[in-house]
């Protein structure tokens, strides 16, 4: 059973999975399918479960959380995330750590790290106003550079333990970048480069391995801060917040397609 | 003198106009996974990979920003090398193309 072997597109490509554990298959839901072939992209070993689920528990201990009891299938998939990026970046695709969402015909990203509050910002202008946002993904959108030099935002599985976004999410250009941060104010200013590119590093779901990974995905970076504005929301997570955010992209947009 | 080269796996790279040091995963224990460095630092991180020597790099640099005092050229290029230094972005020559364990 665990040989059999499923795909599943991001942003048109297909990757296709060996599954280590049963049920880890489930996860995916109807993102994954069975193909006949022998072939895989991606198989977390035994040796790199264990090795993700030491980083896991490391991760919960330096941030002074509980350990919840992941089980194996759900680590299984935390780590999919991570070797899947490697056969996407040579396509011009990676996974990047944020709630993307359609807002005006373009992706917005609110990104910064757990526990900042993403889906707070997201789920606090849902409320303040219904029907205006659709989710893309609320954890792990794939972004796409394309050969005109744009920037696009797909759904994909890892969307959080919110669950937010589905197979059937939109994708959509790219519009603004927002990185987040918790702070006693709220502000919003713009961000340079030099500021973002950290930022970039941490929440780009890729480790490279190879100096050929490293320019893929520097050039990724490269297009993403040309293509849109990028700018830093310092926030207390209420209402306030977000419409401060809310109004700042309505004016810092680029011209709708 | 010793000479020395820059660390295999480590890509100086821009983006957006600004210089990054990127190490690949392999090591990650051994230096930074991303450090930002001025254009000086960029410049002579290039002509380090080219084989430059010490004498070599305050060539360049005083060739490329037409300095007066060969002293600035040194007290950058020694700057230079002390943080790629601290920061372990760089090898021995004579420890060839090894990885330190």
């Amino acid at each position: 059973m665990n040989e059999r072997i499923y795909q599943t597109e991001y942003a048109g490509r297909a990757v296709r999975y060996r599954f280590l554990t049963p049920g880890a298959r489930a996860w995916f839901g109807p993102w994954a399918y069975r193909v006949d072939c022998e072939d895989y992209d991606v198989f977390v070993t035994p040796e790199r479960l264990q090795l993700a689920r030491d980083l896991l528990q490391q991760d919960l201990q330096r941030r002074g959380l509980p350990d919840p009891g992941y089980s194996d299938q759900y680590v299984e998939f935390r780590t999919q995330t991570e070797l899947t990026s490697h056969p996407l970046i040579r396509c011009g695709c990676c996974f990047f750590h944020a709630v993307a969402f359609l807002w005006r015909g373009r992706a917005w990203l609110l990104s910064g790290p757990s526990g900042v509050g993403k889906s707070t910002q997201y789920l606090n202008w849902q409320r303040l106003h219904p029907d205006e946002i659709t989710v893309i993904c609320g954890d792990m959108p794939v972004l796409e550079r394309r050969a005109d030099g744009s920037i696009w935002a797909h759904p994909s599985p890892w969307n959080g333990k919110e669950r937010l976004g589905s197979h059937r999410s939109p994708s959509a250009p790219l519009g603004g970048l927002v990185i987040l941060e918790q702070g006693t104010e709220n502000t919003i200013v713009p961000t340079g480069a030099h500021e973002a590119i950290p930022s970039l590093f941490r929440q780009f779901i890729l480790s490279p391995d190879t100096e050929q990974e490293i320019l893929d995905l520097t050039s990724l970076m490269d297009a993403l801060l040309r293509a849109v504005p990028v700018w830093k929301l310092t926030n207390r997570g209420d209402d306030d917040s977000t419409e401060l955010l809310r109004q700042t992209l309505k004016g810092g947009s680029h011209d709708p397609l | 003198m010793t000479r020395y080269k820059t660390r295999p796996g480590v890509v100086l790279t821009s983006i957006c106009g600004e210089y990054v040091l990127v190490a690949a995963k392999s090591v990650w224990e051994l230096c930074p996974y991303v450090t930002e460095l001025n254009e000086t630092s960029a410049f002579l991180w290039e002509h380090l990979r080219g084989g430059a020597d010490l004498d070599g790099l305050m060539t360049a640099l005083n060739e490329e920003y037409e300095l007066d005092d060969p002293a600035t050229a040194r007290q950058a290029v020694e700057a230079f090398l002390r943080q790629m230094l601290e920061l372990n972005y760089l090898l021995p020559e004579e420890q060839g193309e090894c990885h330190e364990e």
